[in-house]
């Protein structure tokens, strides 16, 4: 009688020890997926809606918070010293070093560029005023991700969003939507054809992010409007007129 | 034989630098006066065509270092292939490929600025997951970690894929035919990754 409860008791840690190892491999390939998808959100260019709670979470899990500090000095690369750096590197047969730095000017360039079409973008649009600290310029320099100009306009409940991409990754999925029959003979309800100044477009709607009107123009650039509690696509056409694409062109040197 | 054509492989690669010098130096100089006259957009395509040459260069070096053999398996004469010349983006990349009749074959790959290293990172990074999958695990060649990853086909012929990053490169090891893992990772260890990237960094 003995053995037999001792049989049982072993029958019951070996299924239990056996249930936690299969359970704990599932929540590990789960982990595994989702870092997967997180990794690729980020290579894309995608938001993480999560990184702010996160960052919230480490710095009030220490004891001492910072209440100093000048933050750091942000001047986009010399262009002119980093070219000279370059061919000083490239007459020393110094590759490496040749390829940082023109990588470095690339940057430099594309900062003006992107800080130019700031300059020409409007301070307001239809009563929402722009968010200056918001502005953002950013480049990869080697031509992947490209370059992307941002700034953000807003109210209390309404925000517009607007987005240039010069040689971004984005370009070639819309362009892809414009080109193919199928998609464009869709029935979603969600996303139609438009014309806006001339170039085609799509608009998108979504109750969560509302409106998005995608116009690809030039080569290799792309003119993104998102806008927030917008009643309707009437009103997000007509803010979005607002925006000289013409001018955007001209500043990234498209034909 | 195999040695002398390497050897003419290699002088040939070093023998093109020599045109793309001048290249590089005409971009440079065409970048610094566009940019003095404020045309931006032609100073960032010049920049962007002598970032292209270096590139070039770069990867013709690494093509240089890398071996002629792999185990048994003789380099494939012609498969040489480096940025600029059929890839798709200004970034760096270079593939070698070995094959032994058609038994086995392998190939090196390296991608600067690759969109899949974060992917490799957190795999390399996060110990747990490399072992949630029975045909992954971490390795180490010359002492870089790198993720090893096996798969076998209908008719049981292995094959293997070995990912290193380092800096923002990713250099991919493939191999197909080779049933010893030990092999394949003693392959992948003639690959002189220190000097491959101390050239990338």
């Amino acid at each position: 009688m003995k053995n037999y409860r001792i049989l049982i008791s072993l029958v019951l840690i070996l299924l239990f020890t056996a249930g936690q190892q299969s359970y704990s491999q599932g929540v590990l390939k789960k982990l595994k997926e989702k870092a997967e998808e997180k990794v690729i959100d980020k290579v894309l260019g995608e938001e993480e809606e999560t990184e702010e709670v996160t960052s919230d979470q480490s710095s009030s899990s220490s004891s001492i918070s910072n209440t100093r500090g000048g933050g750091l000095t942000t001047t986009p690369p010399d262009v002119k010293e980093n070219i000279a750096s370059a061919e000083t590197a490239y007459k020393n047969k110094n590759y490496t070093d040749a390829r940082y730095s023109v990588r470095q000017a690339i940057l430099g360039v594309e900062m003006e560029i992107g800080q130019n079409i700031l300059k020409g973008l409007p301070e307001s649009v239809k009563g929402l005023k722009m968010v200056p600290e918001e502005d953002n310029v950013a480049s990869m320099s080697i031509g992947f991700t490209g370059l992307t100009i941002e700034r953000v306009y807003r109210t209390d409940d309404q925000e517009l969003k607007v987005m240039v991409g010069n040689d971004a990754v984005l370009l070639s999925s819309v362009n892809m939507y414009l080109s193919s029959g199928a998609y464009a003979t869709s029935t979603d309800q969600n996303q139609k054809n438009v014309t806006f100044k001339g170039y085609r477009g799509i608009l998108e709607y979504d109750d969560y992010s509302g409106y998005k009107l995608s116009v690809p123009f030039g080569q290799s650039s792309i003119f993104v409007l998102q806008g927030i509690n917008f009643a309707s696509e009437q009103e997000i056409m007509s803010a979005a007129e607002v925006f000289d694409i013409e001018k955007i062109k001209k500043e990234l040197g498209e034909q | 034989m195999k040695k002398i054509l390497f050897a003419i492989t290699v002088i040939l690669i070093i023998s093109g630098i020599h045109g793309k010098s001048q290249d590089v130096q005409a971009r440079l100089d065409e970048a610094r006066s566009s940019y003095q006259s404020g045309n931006l957009e032609n100073a960032r395509f010049a920049l962007q065509q002598a970032l292209n040459s270096i590139n070039q260069e770069i990867a013709k070096e690494i093509l240089a270092l890398l071996p002629a053999e792999m185990g048994n398996m003789p380099m494939v004469e012609g498969s040489d292939d480096f940025s600029g010349s059929s890839y798709g983006y200004a970034g760096l990349y270079v593939n070698r490929s070995y094959a032994l009749d058609t038994t086995a074959s392998s190939s090196i790959e390296i991608v600067s600025d690759s969109p899949l290293l974060a992917g490799i990172n957190a795999l390399l990074t996060m110990p747990a997951f490399a072992y949630s999958d029975a045909n992954q695990k971490q390795i180490k060649i010359k002492n870089y970690k790198a993720m090893l990853t096996k798969s076998i086909d209908d008719q049981g012929i292995a094959s293997y894929d070995i990912q290193l990053p380092f800096s923002s490169s990713l250099l991919t090891f493939q191999c197909t035919g080779i049933q010893d893992e030990n092999e394949v990772i003693g392959m992948a260890n003639s690959i002189p990754v220190d000097k491959i990237v101390k050239l990338t960094q």
